[in-house]
């Protein structure tokens, strides 16, 4: 999947962090030039170029490690859209994704898109950043499963996995990402508090094979309390079957082409504003729908839609969410690199 | 005149190399899809003296050509296998090498490796006693190992002289 379940968007952490690196960078030059001019000293003015260099260095150093550790945790190759999955690189493998999803609901509709970056460290541990854009002014619950504005970098670890036959594996993957607020708000009433960071678990296991596909996986997103203000905690689950029907089970070298059907839902607390729990604020939504992955070598798309099988949500906080819908395209780097011992 | 004496020492080595493992047929578990094989089939590539890896789904096999001069490792693609991710099994393997060792315990040395097998048969009927400190092709089954270990023992098939 491509916003990771129990991960998290994030868009806006980068943001402020190139910046606060832009703008010590510019103080740290204003120093030089005023140490330059007004003691005339040469030694001094080394110092300061040796240490804004190393300054510099180590910050683009941090962003750069941010970069990476940034994301979520599924590689969405072989992920269903929504749900939380198993799945993580293969060790030197870079994944690159892109999508957009959509909430749409009776008071607006709300856009994200966002890249995920995902590197395999080893066969089953993935390091990912997540950098989210929002757009639209749908007036929404929380929710981790369609992303919002935040930030995440991650990490995912597949600590079970058990070949079990030929294209048949069982597998267990947990997922422990920090989440950091985009330079976008969120709209309506989310929009209105204060943003802290957080932190999102996950944990997803299942069964997959040439023919059937069966994942299961739950979240749990918390976030911190800025200015008295609060995003409610979240936790999500999931349950996805796959099918690639017999015609379809291909060689390497052509389209693949599996179908999913796509159960998720999400209970969210209360909205704390101003040091109060706003009444009616808390959610519980479950979705149902299909999507649709296709591949070809190192390329894939995705495609789904989901519409409401249960709603327990305030009309008047977040009127009515109709339906969710999304598309993915990813990029596969795989390594040919050997492993020396 | 000092690169065409280089060219003919090149040419001079890669003619006596000798090739050792032939070809590996890998049965691989928990390929469910193209990219699975596709990334099995591209670390097997970047191994030095693969010539051609086919990678079967629906049966999970793995099948590898090497060239003539190859002196790849079997602990080399079991690498790739597990960097993947994914779990190999038996591999039927098509290998030169000098038998050594007693007569009721040979030791198949793979020239130009570090691969050494205790030969036992696939089959009775099948005598290598005769053939002892001499090269010899073996087409035979490599038994599933551990992670990150390669097998002690080759179940032997055939065993030909190589001429």
């Amino acid at each position: 999947m491509f916003f990771y379940g129990p991960e998290i968007p994030r868009a806006a952490y980068a943001y402020e962090m190139w910046n606060g690196c832009a703008c010590t960078k510019l103080r740290w030059r204003r120093e030089e030039d005023s140490s330059t001019v007004g003691y005339g000293c040469g030694a001094r003015s080394t110092y300061t170029n040796d240490l804004i260099e190393k300054t510099w260095m180590r910050f683009v150093l941090l962003f750069l490690c941010s970069m990476v550790l940034t994301t979520s945790a599924y590689a969405a190759d072989h992920s269903p859209l929504f749900s939380y999955a198993t799945p993580v690189n293969a060790e030197g493998e870079f994944s690159f994704d892109a999508g957009l999803f959509a909430r749409t609901g009776s008071v607006g509709t709300q856009f994200s898109t966002g890249s995920a970056f995902g590197y395999g460290v080893r066969p089953h541990v993935t390091l990912s950043a997540f950098l989210p854009a929002m757009f639209g002014s749908g007036n929404l619950p929380e929710s981790r499963i369609v992303s919002g504005s935040e930030w995440a970098a991650g990490m995912s670890w597949r600590f079970l996995d058990s070949g079990t036959g030929v294209g048949r594996r069982l597998e267990s993957t947990a997922s422990l990402s920090a989440v950091a607020p985009g330079p976008q708000s969120a709209s309506g009433i989310l929009g209105e508090l204060h943003r802290a960071p957080g932190i999102a678990g996950t944990l997803a296991g299942g069964a997959t094979s040439r023919s059937q596909y069966l994942w299961v996986g739950g979240g749990y997103t918390r976030f911190a309390e800025a200015s008295h203000d609060r995003r409610p905690d979240t936790i999500s689950w999931t349950a996805t079957y796959g099918y690639r029907p017999p015609k379809l089970r291909r060689g390497v070298d052509q389209w693949d082409y599996r179908g999913f059907v796509e159960l998720t839902g999400e209970h969210t607390g209360g909205v704390k504003s101003g040091g109060i729990v706003l009444p009616d604020s808390s959610t519980t939504t479950v979705w149902l729908g299909p999507s649709v992955l296709a591949i070809f070598k190192e390329f894939a798309v995705e495609a789904g839609v989901q519409g409401p099988l249960f709603r327990d949500e305030s009309v008047v906080l977040y009127g009515r969410e109709r339906i969710r819908f999304g598309l993915n395209l990813s990029y596969l780097k795989y390594s040919s690199r050997r492993r020396s011992r | 005149m000092k690169k065409i004496a280089i060219a003919g020492l090149l040419g001079m080595c890669a003619l006596t190399a000798h090739g050792q493992y032939k070809q590996i047929n890998m049965t691989v578990f928990g390929m469910d899809c193209p990219p699975c094989a596709f990334a099995i089939r591209l670390s097997m590539k970047g191994i030095q003296g693969v010539s051609g890896v086919n990678v079967d789904l629906n049966k999970g096999l793995v099948s590898i050509k090497l060239t003539a001069g190859s002196t790849a490792e079997l602990r080399q693609f079991n690498e790739a296998v597990e960097k993947n991710g994914f779990a190999h099994q038996d591999a039927d393997v098509l290998v030169k090498g000098v038998l050594s060792g007693p007569p009721n315990a040979p030791i198949l040395q793979v020239t130009g490796t570090n691969d050494r097998y205790a030969l036992t048969p696939f089959a009775r009927g099948v005598d290598v006693t005769a053939l002892s400190g001499k090269t010899v092709f073996v087409q035979g089954v490599l038994p599933q190992s551990a992670r990150g270990k390669v097998p002690a023992v080759l179940r032997y098939k055939t065993i030909a002289v190589a001429p």
